[in-house]
């Protein structure tokens, strides 16, 4: 009966399969960052995608000053947004400036004003164990170097165990590799915006300067 | 059987249990309130009298102006609806002790409905006076097999009267009654003192029939009542339930410990009697009296209502663990303020939070960790002066789901459509950093061509700018500044402000 239940599940895949080819192809994921176009057969490989992926840390280092992290920031913002979530912002250096982004984009963002990076992660801890905002962005990057190499390691594994079981999602944006026990690292390269200033926002996506440096599980679906 | 609790002169009484000075003195009370003007207070009528009043032919009825003539020393007082609402509590307290089950009927009259009390109903309405008069108001209990029975014992009992036997002898004793006792409207009053109707008697020989087509059914009712036959459900009413506890300590108390003990304690009587009433706690007040302070007052909101003790009370913890008393504590209350349960399931399209009470205990943990004024969510736009947002407390309500638009509600749109500024967003330095900055002449301000201190210490490949702003001009406290965006030979891009003379990094452009 399995064998007869599998084959006719094969078959009707396979019919669909022909019906609908467009169907078939992998789409943007709905939350995080804007959608992409898809991109055409045979083009070079999709740009890495930074979302928020339930019980799961990800690492996004941004090795120079201004090379996207903020926009990253907005970025995430809009997906709250759209997919009426809460986006909460541990901000390691209290430097998020609300007027860059308007107050209906800040409408959905519960905001932690740290004063450093211990702060923060004493934070980050209480709600990663209290399990209900599904989204945290933790932002170290303006924060200095000195202070996040003394933060002592075992506590991104314990972020990690804490993570998996509340089924929190959880971004770290820092200056350098900091997250040992992050399931993908992302890589903001410098790219300076030339004349900028005028472009809307929506033109300045980081998804083409963002490279994915690791990955621990790569079977796992992670890009566009 | 119903008994009926009856303070005669209710209103007068609920002064002079209060002024213990006026007792043996005549006091008449009179219609309106303080507020009367001098020609109205002459013109009030008298509504109620005391028995030295009586004695000089005071009667109700009457004006002040007369009452005054007939008795020069009367004291002539107006109602205090803050006395009165003292005395109604003392009466609901009084029938909530003898049954849960009781009306207010009137002023200073209530309705006991003693089905499934066993004790003795004489002796415990004996008690119920004492403990009334103990209070300062005087009582009468009237016990009969229906409500409006009882009422007319109690307004002739002396201070108990019990009515008893079939309606026929009940008719009979009550024949003697005058028709006042009925308490009929004027008119029915006039009409009844043409018809020569002087008791109750008089009325109950009256056809019933032909009374309730002349006068209407309330006639009728009156007549079934004049016969001891009237039959009517009680209104209920609950006395509101307060569910507070308090402790006043021996030895005054410095550390947390003995009073979170003595909360936990507190939380599970507290919690006891909630669930006994089928509610739970929608906020907590807790106050702690010090020994050389004001007390500390603090109250909690619960975000979804319970009255599990663990939750109350962990409430109270988090508050305690970061609380620092100036004086040690003397004394502790904490009162919950009731309210239903949740006992229905939220809309279809709204993604409720796990454990909402929970997530308002950690907030306030990272509240104590941060400050109340860094956690929350920012309102922007309060000023065109750059980085003026107000942090506002963050709204525990739920979330309408992902996909549903309410239609009085306004989709999210595209992301041009979302209010976003152009270009790249700013990250801020906080506090902005003071800096000095080489210039280059120009015809209408100087360009900054270098950073020469700080980290950022460098010089500048672009600049685009000035962008001049000022605000608050009609006060001492104005502001005018110049604003450029510079490359910085590094690549970033900065953002400096040139205010009083004196140069600032502002942030990075990121």
């Amino acid at each position: 009966m399995a064998y007869y239940s599998s084959n006719r599940a094969l078959e009707l895949r396979a019919l669909l399969r022909e019906r609908f080819p467009t169907a078939h192809t992998k789409a943007a994921p709905t939350r995080g960052v804007s959608p992409w176009p898809p991109a055409p057969d045979q083009d070079p490989p999709p740009l890495p995608v930074i979302d928020f992926v339930p019980g799961e840390i990800r690492e996004v280092v941004a090795e120079n000053p201004g090379c996207g992290g903020a926009l990253l920031v907005g970025e995430l913002l809009y997906g709250s947004l759209r997919n009426k979530r809460i986006l909460t912002l541990v901000d390691g250096k209290d430097s998020f400036d609300p007027d860059s982004f308007g107050q209906r984009l800040c409408r959905q963002l519960l905001w932690l004003r740290c004063r450093d990076a211990e702060q923060a992660l004493q934070s980050t801890d209480l709600l990663l164990r209290d399990g209900n905002l599904p989204d945290i962005f933790l932002d170290l990057q303006l924060n200095p170097l000195a202070e996040l190499r003394a933060l002592p390691l075992h506590v991104w594994h314990r972020f990690r165990r804490l993570s998996e079981q509340s089924g929190t999602a959880l971004i770290v944006l820092s200056p350098t590799p900091l997250v040992t026990s992050a399931t993908s690292r992302f890589v903001l390269r410098h790219e300076s915006p030339p004349a900028a200033w005028e472009l809307p926002r929506a033109s300045l996506s980081t998804r083409p300067r963002t490279r994915l440096q690791r990955q621990r599980f790569p079977h796992v679906q992670m890009s566009a | 059987m119903f008994a009926a609790l009856f303070i005669p002169d209710f209103h007068l009484q609920a002064q002079l249990r209060l002024r213990p000075e006026w007792r043996g003195a005549p006091v008449a009370l009179l219609e309106g309130t303080n507020d009367l003007t001098a020609k109205e207070r002459e013109k009030a009528r008298v509504l109620q009298i005391t028995r030295e009043a009586e004695l000089y032919e005071v009667v109700p009825g009457i004006t002040a102006t007369r009452a005054q003539a007939r008795c020069p020393q009367i004291l002539l007082v107006h109602r205090q609806p803050e006395d009165e609402e003292s005395a109604r509590k003392v009466l609901w307290d009084c029938a909530s002790e003898v049954t849960r089950d009781f009306e207010a009927s009137g002023p200073g009259l209530v309705t006991l409905d003693l089905h499934g009390v066993r004790r003795d109903l004489q002796t415990l309405a004996i008690r119920r006076i004492d403990w009334l008069c103990e209070l300062g108001l005087k009582a009468q209990v009237g016990l009969a097999e229906n409500p409006d029975l009882a009422f007319l014992a109690a307004r002739l009992a002396a201070p108990v009267l019990v009515f008893r036997g079939t309606p026929i002898q009940i008719h009979e004793r009550l024949a003697s009654l005058p028709i006042t006792a009925l308490q009929p409207s004027p008119d029915w009053l006039s009409l009844f003192q043409l018809w020569g109707v002087q008791t109750i008697g008089d009325f109950g020989a009256l056809p019933r029939h032909e009374l309730v087509e002349r006068l209407g059914p309330a006639a009728g009712r009156c007549w079934d009542q004049a016969h001891g036959r009237s039959q009517r459900l009680l209104r209920l009413v609950r006395a509101p339930e307060i569910y507070r506890e308090t402790l006043d300590l021996d030895e005054p108390v410095e550390s947390s410990e003995p009073l979170l003990f003595l909360l936990h304690r507190f939380l599970e009587r507290i919690s006891a009697r909630l669930a006994a009433a089928h509610v739970a706690a929608g906020s907590m007040e807790l106050v702690l009296t010090l020994e050389s302070s004001p007390a500390h007052r603090r109250t909690f909101r619960i975000p979804e209502p319970v009255r599990d003790v663990d939750v109350l009370f962990r409430i109270l913890q988090t508050h305690l663990e970061r609380f620092h008393a100036p004086s040690p504590v003397v004394a502790i209350a904490l009162e919950a303020f009731p309210t239903r349960t949740l006992n229905g399931q939220t809309h279809l399209f709204e993604t409720s939070w796990r454990d909402p009470n929970r997530l308002a205990d950690t907030l306030a943990r990272v509240e104590a960790l941060l400050g109340a004024e860094r956690v929350g969510t920012p309102l922007c736009g309060l000023s065109h002066r750059p980085d003026t947002f107000r942090m506002q407390p963050f709204s525990l309500q739920p979330l309408p789901a992902s996909g549903y638009v309410p239609k009085t509600g306004i989709p999210p749109g595209p992301r041009h459509e979302c209010g976003v500024p152009s270009g790249p967003p700013l990250r801020r330095f906080r506090p902005r950093r003071p800096i000095m900055v080489a210039t280059t002449a120009s015809r209408s301000s100087p360009r900054p061509s270098a950073i020469l201190s700080g980290p950022l210490q460098g010089a500048l490949t672009a600049q685009t700018g000035p962008w001049v702003s000022s605000g608050d001009w009609w006060q001492e406290a104005n502001w005018q500044r110049e604003e450029w965006d510079v490359q910085h030979e590094s690549g970033p891009y900065y953002r400096l402000a040139l205010e009083a003379g004196k140069w600032f990094a502002e942030g990075i452009y990121d």
